[in-house]
Order: C-alpha cells, then structure tokens, then sequence
C-alpha cells in the first residue's frame, strides 16, 4: 500500500493498525481501537483483534435529552474503553467509516486530544483478509483523567438556531443524504422510524452524496479528487459550510473529509439533521431538484 | 415474508452487460439468486428476447472473466462458473456459481451481511434498468441495507426505493405457479409426448383416452383446462 496522502494524525491505513495490533491489544493504554457499526451484529461476527465494540443507539446517544451523549456520560464510556486523555483512539467501523466519523467528531467536539479514523473501515480490513478475532475484548477501567465540559470544539457543531440564521446568507448546506432523500420522496429508510414529517432540504442546499468521499473499496479518496467532488458542486474551501444527513452520522464522514482531510476552514455537522428539522413546526424546506 | 423492491438504473456505458439491454430492445432477464454466507452465490438466470439480440449476448452470458454481477465501481474478487442449461431461439438459461468470494459487490452478497438466515432473490432486468426483490423473513434490517447498497453504486448508477411490502402475490416466469392441476398435467405431458399437438395430429383424442385408461370426455376436459390455465398464464406475463 502507498503512503497515505493525508496526515496520520487523523487517518490511518489499515496496515499502521495491523503493525501495531499489540499495542491495541495491550491493558497499557497508550492505544486503543473501537468498532463503531451501524450494524451492531457485525462486531460479533469478528473485529479487528483488541478493539472494543461501542454501539451507537447506546453508547453516542442519550435517550434520556434525545442528543448526542453528555460530557460526563462520554467520560464514563471513555474511562469503561480504557480510554484515558492521553490514548492514541482509533475508531472505525461499517458503510466506509460512517459511525466511526460520528465518533470521531463527537471526541473532537468534547476535546479529546489524539482520536484517528482507520481508513476504509471495517470493509476493507474484512475484504483485504487482515486479521479477524471474536475473542471478548474488555480492557481495565481507567479514570478518563480530565473534565469533557464545556467541549472544547463548539465551532464544528450547529444547532437548529445556526441553521436557522444561516439561511439566506452566503453559509453552504451540504445535504449528504441521497437524491430521493433530498427530493423529499423518502422521509426515513424502509422499515426505519429515523422518520421526519415532512421530506425535502434545506433552503438551497446542495445535494453532495456521502459516498462521493470514498473509493470502490472504501478507503477515502485522493485529495485532488476529493476536493473535485465539493468543487464541481461549487463548495469551495473557504466556504462557511454546514452538513447535514437523517441523523447526524453520515454528515460526520462529510465533515470529516472537508475539515479534517481537506482542511476546509469553517465546516460544521448539524447533527440533528432532517429527523429535526423535518419535524419541526413551519421550519423552511424546499423539495424537488 | 417481506419484498423489499428497489431499481437501479445505469447510464448508457456504466456497464457492459447493461449496455446490451440498452441497445437491444427486445431482450428481457429474469434472474433468482440464493445465498446463504457471504462467501457463495447461485444465479438462476432466465434471458428471452429476439434470436439476433439473443445471439448477440451469447458470448457475455458464458463469458466467466465478465463481471455481471458488482455494482460498485470494483470488480468482485471471486470464482465465477457458468452454465448454460437452455438454448433456443428465443431463449437462454444459465446457471452461475460464485464462490471463493473475498469480495464481491453484487446485490446479494452485500445484503446476505444483514441477513444470517439466507436471502432470496429476484431481478428482472430491461433496458436501462435492473429491478430487484429482495425476500426476507424479517423486515429488521431492510433500513441499514437500503442505506448501504445506496452507497456502494458506481458512478453512472442511480439507485430508486420502489417498495417494502409484505410478500402477497408472486408474479414470476421462472416460479410462475402454472395452475394446472396433477390429473391434467399427466393428460397434457401424454398428449404432448404421443404428438397430439403435432401437425397432423398422430394420435387421436379418442385413441389417447385409450392408451390413458379414461373416458374420452374426461381427457377431453382436463386437456382444455391444462391448455385454457397455459393460456391465460402466457398472457398474464406478457402484459
């Protein structure tokens, strides 16, 4: 495999994480690795050996306050991972990284200082035959060591009120969502409840598809390629831009790509997304093209 | 049992296979597909359509280096065997195994991720189009796998949801229930095999009742109604 085009400091190739599987799977915790999966079940089915399974409904969300997990519930999850603020985190996970960059992006958002993504997910380490375990991984408990409150990177998070006052201005909305969601023809997937009373994007959003981020085999695409992608939808890097998917995941990659990889300047994820504002009374929407 | 329906559609060039169906009218396919794990499929595919269009294909339908089946942007890493088990003029049936998958990117083998129980499948496919029904026990995990096939397209393949629905007809060539019942089978497969239906006949009604030990009138009946269902059958799918 070439060298990565972008810093290891935010994304890693599999075979970083391969050359260093003791470290992951050591109780030392300098590294640790954390599956992240829409579907739940795969982690079971085999992981990469010493990564510790956090499931989305559970463990990135709070059901109580219908958000994201709060600071203090996020060191309680760290602490439980054998995650402390000095542990080189690596995430990843199904669909090409998508929970696994909701991950990253809510450790950013709160503060933690080293988190990385495994580029190309879960997908491409099973389909490139690197190392499968179903061994129970459960590092030692540690104290996270410092507090998550007040998050310490509020400038990559818009609130319904951001949206709200960004409309009209020269602020860019990235739908990532697909056509037939951005149209409004589809309100929820099939057999899902993630549902919205009303379909369509926000006013005068451009419909950039997550899946342009990635190649055939998951992994990011190159830099100049990337950046063709927003470019040739007119998102230029010194746009002030807010993504925005169903429930705040799928935004994450795109944010993730244009912040992260491509250093875009001023990039926020609204992560309450269309089941926020598709619920909400006499927000604006456009449908159609 | 729940059929989850959706259409891809490819641009003109996107795909070889696709781009004869795009260019020749005529030609239709139908195709079950069954898998059971991720490292294996079978493909039952059924392709009707002109004998010059047929003819046409006819070297992409054995082609086993082709691949027919991904729909991402890259090839599967698999072992793919065909068969053909029908060739006439108007028609051809293959039978493909693929195994030793490391990846593939078909519809089936991605989906069969969501579901450890098996899937079934079917696809017709015409023009630009590739219509697929994906039959599932449980409706659980239609969302996630709508949301992932969406995002493995290749570029110049747009992806439309048609419907999830609880499975109540089934309108199939390859699975069509005939309606012929057992008794009428057996006068219909005698008179067919005696060459009753041959021009001239070379057996009579008459002489069949015979050799079948039956009353005349009861073959009679019972090769009416066999050939009366084969009829209205033939006509149900044409439209």
């Amino acid at each position: 495999m070439t060298a990565s085009p972008y810093p290891e400091s935010v994304l890693v190739s599999p075979d970083w994480v391969v050359d260093r599987l003791d470290r992951f799977e050591s109780d030392d915790p300098g590294y640790r690795l954390l599956e992240v999966d829409v579907n739940t079940a795969f982690y079971d089915a085999g992981h990469v050996p010493g990564a510790v399974k956090i499931d989305w409904e559970t463990d990135l969300r709070s059901e109580e306050r219908h958000d994201i997990v709060g600071p203090d519930e996020l060191e309680q999850l760290l602490g439980a991972c054998g995650i402390t603020d000095e542990t080189t985190v690596v995430v990843y996970g199904d669909d090409s990284n998508w929970f696994a960059a909701h991950m990253y992006w809510q450790l950013t958002y709160y503060g933690h200082p080293d988190v990385r993504v495994m580029d190309g997910g879960r997908g491409y380490w099973v389909d490139h035959e690197y190392p499968l375990s179903t061994a129970s991984v459960s590092p030692p408990t540690v104290q996270y060591g410092k507090p998550l409150s007040p998050p310490a990177d509020p400038s990559i998070r818009a609130s319904r009120e951001d949206v709200l006052d960004a409309i009209g201005t020269e602020t860019v909305f990235v739908d990532v969502r697909l056509p037939e969601e951005y149209r409004g023809e589809i309100t929820a997937p099939p057999g899902m409840n993630e549902t919205a009373m009303r379909g369509g994007h926000l006013p005068g959003a451009k419909n950039v598809f997550w899946a342009d981020n990635v190649r055939p085999d998951m992994r990011f695409k190159p830099p100049s390629a990337l950046r063709d992608v927003y470019r040739s939808h007119g998102v230029e890097p010194s746009d002030d831009i807010i993504v925005y998917c169903r429930i705040g995941e799928r935004s994450s990659l795109t944010w993730f790509a244009l912040s992260e990889l491509l250093g875009y300047e001023s990039v926020r994820n609204y992560d309450g997304s269309w089941t926020e504002w598709g619920n909400m009374i006499g927000t604006p929407i456009e449908t159609g093209e | 049992m729940y059929d989850f329906s959706f259409t891809i559609t490819y641009d003109v060039g996107a795909d070889e296979y696709t781009d004869q169906f795009i260019d020749r009218e005529s030609l239709r396919s139908e195709a079950l597909y069954a898998c059971l794990d991720p490292s294996k499929m079978w493909v039952l595919e059924l392709v009707t359509g002109d004998p010059e269009d047929l003819a046409a294909v006819d070297e992409l339908l054995l082609d086993e280096s082709l691949d027919r089946y991904s729909v991402s942007g890259r090839s599967c890493k698999a072992t793919r065997q065909v068969n053909q088990i029908t060739d006439r003029s108007r028609q051809r049936m293959t039978y493909t195994y693929v195994s030793d998958v490391s990846y593939c990117d078909a519809i089936p083998l991605i989906a069969v991720k969501y579901f450890s129980d098996g899937v079934l499948f079917r696809r017709t496919r015409s023009g630009e189009t590739a219509q697929w029904h994906v039959l599932v026990q449980d409706d659980e995990n239609v969302g996630m796998l709508y949301d992932t096939v969406s995002g493995r397209l290749a570029d110049g393949l747009q992806f439309s949801f048609d419907h999830l629905t609880e499975l109540e007809q089934w309108e199939s060539r390859l699975l069509s229930p005939s309606g012929i019942r057992a008794e009428q089978r057996e006068v219909l497969t005698a008179a067919v095999n005696r060459g009753y239906f041959e021009t001239p006949r070379e057996i009579t009604l008459d002489e069949l009742a015979t050799e079948l030990g039956l009353p005349r009138s009861t073959v009679s009946y019972r090769l009416r109604r066999a050939t009366a269902e084969l009829a209205k059958a033939f006509v149900d799918q044409e439209l």
